[in-house]
């Protein structure tokens, strides 16, 4: 369905974030599978989110949630789907290549 | 200032944020310092816009907590958690009674912050530390680190709950 007609949704960025901070409190609680189950509700969530912000004109925030999508498939126990996020956004954003590293070295640091 | 506040209306004043879990650790730390049902949290407030006085006082109401909850968090949760995770409560109160301030979202992993404020505009650090002796070694590493990487429009809260405790500090 064409998305171009429609705003985003405050109600759809209020769930990604709390699907977020689940996630994150799952990872607190040393509880992985949780974690994962959230993680990737909320990065399906940003996918759909940076569609909608990029039908809207809003790119910043469209590349905002698809690095967070990429952050949250990897947390989510999904980094080949998460790397393969990151190399696009890298080939697609290349003034951007900074903070994307950084955000793929801090994912790294963690999975080490 | 000091004001009447309970945890059952984060929700509310914060809607971004699920606030189940960092209201009942909040009421198992505060818990562990002596208080009951009602907790005093003094924080000194620093160029905070939106808000001109230079303290506030949060008298907050946790009788929406069970005590079936705060016993749930605690076999869930470290110690040092349950206090990262007050801190995150009791940051959402001040932020709102002091000017106003919504967490908007939770920030991307790799930006050295934990939230993002009012719509995205600022950037939010929350930390917070068991023992009053740990708080300024805290708040130095927050503050100079996102002095560094970012330079303005941020701002930092650190609780602690020996004494109960914080800052809030914006810097433009």
């Amino acid at each position: 369905m064409a998305t171009g007609e429609f705003p985003v949704s405050d109600m759809l960025v209020t769930v990604k974030s709390r699907e977020i901070q689940r996630g994150m409190l799952a990872e607190m609680a040393k509880n992985s599978g949780e974690a994962a189950k959230h993680f990737l509700a909320a990065a399906h969530l940003e996918l759909v989110l940076a569609d909608d912000y990029a039908d809207a004109r809003q790119n910043g925030m469209a590349l905002r949630s698809r690095l967070s999508a990429a952050s949250c498939m990897w947390r989510g126990g999904d980094v080949k789907r998460a790397r393969a996020l990151f190399t696009s956004m890298l080939k697609q954003h290349p003034g951007k290549a900074k903070i994307i590293k950084s955000t793929i070295a801090e994912l790294e640091g963690k999975q080490a | 200032m000091e004001i009447d506040v309970r945890f059952r209306d984060l929700p509310t004043i914060q809607p971004q944020l699920a606030w189940g879990h960092p209201s009942a650790a909040a009421v198992a730390i505060f818990g562990d310092c002596g208080a009951e049902d009602r907790f005093k949290f003094d924080i000194a407030v620093l160029d905070v816009p939106g808000f001109s006085d230079d303290a506030i006082r949060l008298n907050i109401d946790r009788t929406s907590v069970s005590e079936a909850r705060v016993a749930r968090v605690r076999r869930t949760y470290d110690r040092n958690r349950l206090v990262e995770m007050a801190a995150i409560a009791i940051a959402g109160l001040a932020l709102y009674h002091a000017g106003g301030h919504i967490i908007y979202d939770v920030a991307l992993r790799g930006t050295g912050v934990d939230y993002l404020v009012d719509e995205g505009d600022y950037l939010l650090e929350i930390a917070g530390r068991s023992s009053r002796r740990e708080f300024q070694a805290a708040w130095n590493q927050k503050w100079q680190q996102l002095l560094r990487t970012i330079g303005g429009d941020f701002f930092v809260f650190v609780a602690e709950f020996e004494t109960c405790t914080g800052r809030l500090a914006f810097k433009d």
